[in-house]
């Protein structure tokens, strides 16, 4: 098994591949770790069994990797962005087009994975968790793909807030249950969906949708997201000469996009690293107190069985976060984005809700691409960034889904100035 | 651990099931937690003392309900 290396091609570090991090406890450096109650622990032992086994099973990798070809609609696309360029005058910006996979966004790599573990290992009925319902949509569909039993969490209030997404995981045949306790949003829901865990741990695989949780949870999904990472690496390679960008961009809720387009360049040596720039929810600006930056403005804790960087306040409970957009709106960011930071593998940067409102109308008229309110806060990261760089250097950005679910709270966030 | 392990060994012996009594830390105030803590301890075996969170794991609802008043307790103390 090929294992990671500060020279290795960022190509090759793939699902067989082995990253040098997380250690065998589940850590990176400090962060992540098992911070649950013990009635888990086997269950995330046989999970991670099962896990090894599966990434070294040829059928296995096969299939994952045909299901990615033939129904998610991989490689997607890295797209050169014109008019975009043009008009900022700097980089030359790439868009990696995560938009354009099946279910519209990059959530589904990560669920066709799962499931196809939990298949493995014999449970016929899965569970998830959902904020804007971006990843229950894409568990609901691995689940109605696999024929597998699947109940999604989602907090009351992204129930009333993405009800278009509540009846597509209907149509799906998934079971949505609104959770009324704390703020009833993501974080919430999380809580709930670790709760029946608990419970039927016996039966149940529980589809994670981000870089976050107890460990095998982090590496987990950031094996089956390296895929974005590695295909733009080849992509670049093709297009550019050259597999490594001067910068990659990236939006981060809990990080699972970015760290699928980071992970294959962070370990590089620090000579060959691109900059990687994680860009998180500013909300109303961080003085505000309302936003989701939990690097930029949080401190070091334990959340979802993680340590991690999060927003509390100052008797340790978690604070609610805010952001326009509902994929960003946790309070804490995985373990794994939090070594980056640490060890100045990575920056994190907050951009406000105001600033994402504006990318997402400037994509839409240079490029004619309508990106997701999460991928507008890294196109706003890009119109800062390329042209403060040179016309020869290179920007890939994860664009991590496509913004069709938004149009109606955009239009009336923006309706509403306009008319006022 | 010795004292809780000490705990069930005595129920084994005496043949009946262990006591467990739970109770949420500095609830509703430190004083009336002290109170009730000592009264229970008359009765039971092994008193589990829950510190409330906002975001409890595996717990039932009701402990994260109950997070709120003691951290209102706690601002109250701290004079915020």
């Amino acid at each position: 098994m090929l294992t990671v290396t500060p020279e290795t091609p960022p190509a090759e570090a793939g699902l067989t591949a082995r990253f040098p991090l997380p250690d065998e406890r589940g850590r990176f450096g400090t962060f992540g770790g098992r911070y649950v109650p013990e009635t888990l622990i086997p269950a995330l032992d046989e999970l991670q069994a099962a896990y090894e086994a599966a990434r070294r099973d040829p059928a296995f990798v096969n299939e994952y990797s045909a299901t990615l070809r033939d129904y998610v609609g991989r490689p997607s696309l890295l797209y050169f962005a014109r008019n975009l360029t043009e008009q900022l005058g700097g980089a030359r910006v790439y868009l990696k087009r995560e938009d354009l996979n099946h279910t519209g966004a990059h959530k589904i790599n990560n669920t066709i994975g799962q499931a196809l573990v939990a298949r493995r290992m014999g449970k016929r009925r899965v569970i998830a968790e959902t904020g804007a319902g971006q990843h229950g949509v894409a568990a609901a569909t691995a689940a109605a793909l696999f024929g597998l039993e699947c109940r999604v969490y989602m907090g009351e209030e992204d129930v009333r807030r993405q009800a278009l997404n509540v009846y597509r995981m209907r149509l799906l045949g998934a079971e949505v249950v609104p959770v009324a306790s704390g703020t009833k949003t993501l974080k919430d829901a999380t809580n709930e969906a670790i709760r029946d865990w608990v419970t039927n741990v016996r039966d149940t695989f529980y589809i994670l949708g981000s870089v976050v949780g107890p460990h095998p949870y982090p590496m987990l999904v950031r094996d089956f997201q390296s895929v974005i990472g590695r295909e733009v690496a080849e992509q670049l390679e093709a297009v550019e000469g050259r597999a490594v960008p001067d910068a990659i961009v990236a939006c981060v809720g809990g990080g699972s996009n970015a760290i699928g387009i980071f992970a294959p360049f962070a370990y590089l040596a620090p000579a060959r690293r691109p900059r990687l720039i994680g860009v998180e929810a500013g909300g109303h600006g961080l003085a505000s107190g309302l936003h989701a930056a939990s690097v930029a403005a949080g401190k070091i804790g334990v959340l979802h069985g993680s340590r991690m960087y999060l927003l509390s306040d100052a008797d340790g409970q978690i604070s609610p976060p805010h952001s326009v957009s509902a994929g960003l709106d946790y309070p804490g960011v995985g373990p794994e984005h939090s070594y980056y930071h640490q060890q100045g593998m990575a920056e994190y940067v907050p951009i406000t809700d105001d600033e994402a409102l504006d990318a997402f109308e400037v994509l839409a008229r240079a490029e004619g691409i309508v990106p997701a309110l999460e991928s507008a806060h890294a196109v706003a990261q890009v119109l800062k960034l390329a042209p403060t760089m040179g016309r020869e250097q290179v920007i890939v950005m994860n664009l991590s889904g496509r913004g069709d679910k938004d149009v109606a709270e955009v239009s009336r966030l923006r309706g509403a100035e306009v008319g006022a | 651990m010795s004292r809780i392990a000490d705990a069930f060994a005595t129920c084994r012996a005496e043949g009946r099931a262990a006591f467990v009594a739970f109770l949420t830390a500095s609830y509703p105030d430190d004083a009336r937690f002290l109170e009730a803590a000592t009264a229970v301890l008359r009765h039971a075996d092994v008193l589990e003392v829950g510190l409330p969170f906002s975001d409890p794991l595996a717990t039932a609802p009701s402990s994260s309900a109950r997070a709120k008043p003691p951290s209102q307790v706690a601002r109250a103390r701290s004079g915020r």
